[in-house]
């Protein structure tokens, strides 16, 4: 009988853990989908825009490209979005990494938006933001680029300028997208990229990567 | 930045929806008070099992990657575990768990 209530005594323990965990769940689906919450986490690690002149742009990967090779939102915001700038003559040179689809669809959307071949860097097939870093550096260095305007999303921002800046260059960011959405479900899938993107620091930070 | 009015039809739907079922468990169903609590406290628990069978999943998919990365070399990215899919699946599993739970109470 005692080993009976022990046993009892242990499953309520544990039920009251799983309830305090469903419970802080439900506290954050609300706090996150009906606040401003992921908006403000949003712009705080994009950081202020430092728009200014340097001497490339540069856009990593984001979501890559679907199967009829059209640019997926995220990717395409920011290659408009780099583009604009570009137009804005605030760098002569305008890089584009990430997967080779993703890189060709947007140096063909480049092209077509008018902007010469020979201005536009292609960093085809890195798979994630340290191969880009390493890549961006391989390919920019021997042209003399020091200073860089990185055109990411901004939960984006704070890994891939520490990589970058890591690798020597001085980064002036410009976050795309950087209000955030405006519905609850897009929220709270914002709120689950920044996890993501937290996750994704720690564990660049135990490989010593950052 | 400021909260759009409009966002607060979601929220009313619920508390409308919600006022409309305890009505009718009340009166056509005649379900006792004391169920509601309890109810509620089960449904908290389920949230808990859907996080809890999220994270284990999660944590054996990043496990997963990084054995396929370092055995096989070919890349496999940990974005495919950032999928609205497993957490579905994660309910689902939750959800059985605890009906099982409950039926051994």
């Amino acid at each position: 009988m005692p080993r009976r209530r022990d046993v009892l005594a242990r499953v309520g323990w544990g039920a009251r853990l799983i309830r305090a965990i469903g419970g802080a769940t439900l506290a954050i689906i609300l706090v996150g989908g009906f606040t401003p919450l992921a908006n403000v986490l949003n712009r705080w690690m994009g950081g202020p825009s430092q728009l200014g002149p340097a001497e490339a742009i540069i856009v990593p990967g984001r979501g890559g490209a679907d199967v009829d090779e059209v640019l997926t939102n995220r990717s395409m915001r920011r290659t408009l979005r780099a583009i604009g700038l570009y137009r804005k003559s605030l760098a002569p040179l305008l890089v584009f990494s990430g997967d080779g689809l993703e890189v060709d669809a947007r140096v063909r959307l480049a092209q077509g938006l008018g902007v010469p071949g020979e201005h536009i860097v292609a960093a085809r097939g890195t798979n994630t933001t340290r191969e880009e870093a390493v890549m961006l550096e391989r390919l920019l260095r021997p042209r003399g680029v020091a200073r860089v305007l990185l055109v990411a999303d901004p939960i984006d921002m704070p890994r891939t300028r520490a990589l970058l800046q890591r690798r020597g260059f001085t980064v002036l960011g410009a976050p795309s997208a950087s209000s955030g959405p405006g519905d609850p479900e897009s929220r709270l899938s914002l709120l689950r990229d920044i996890g993501t993107e937290l996750f994704a620091c720690v564990y660049y930070r135990l490989r010593g990567w950052m | 930045m400021d909260m759009d009015p409009q966002e607060l039809l979601l929220p009313a739907l619920v508390v409308a929806t919600s006022l409309g079922a305890y009505l009718i468990g009340v009166r056509r169903l005649r379900l006792p008070h004391a169920g509601l609590r309890r109810a509620v406290g089960r449904a908290i628990e389920t949230l808990g099992l859907l996080m809890l069978f999220g994270a284990v999943n999660v944590g054996l998919g990043i496990t997963f990657v990084l054995a396929w990365r370092g055995i096989t070399g070919e890349f496999l990215s940990f974005y495919l575990l950032n999928d609205a899919v497993l957490g579905i699946l994660s309910l689902l599993q939750a959800l059985i768990f605890q009906w099982w739970w409950t039926r051994a109470d």
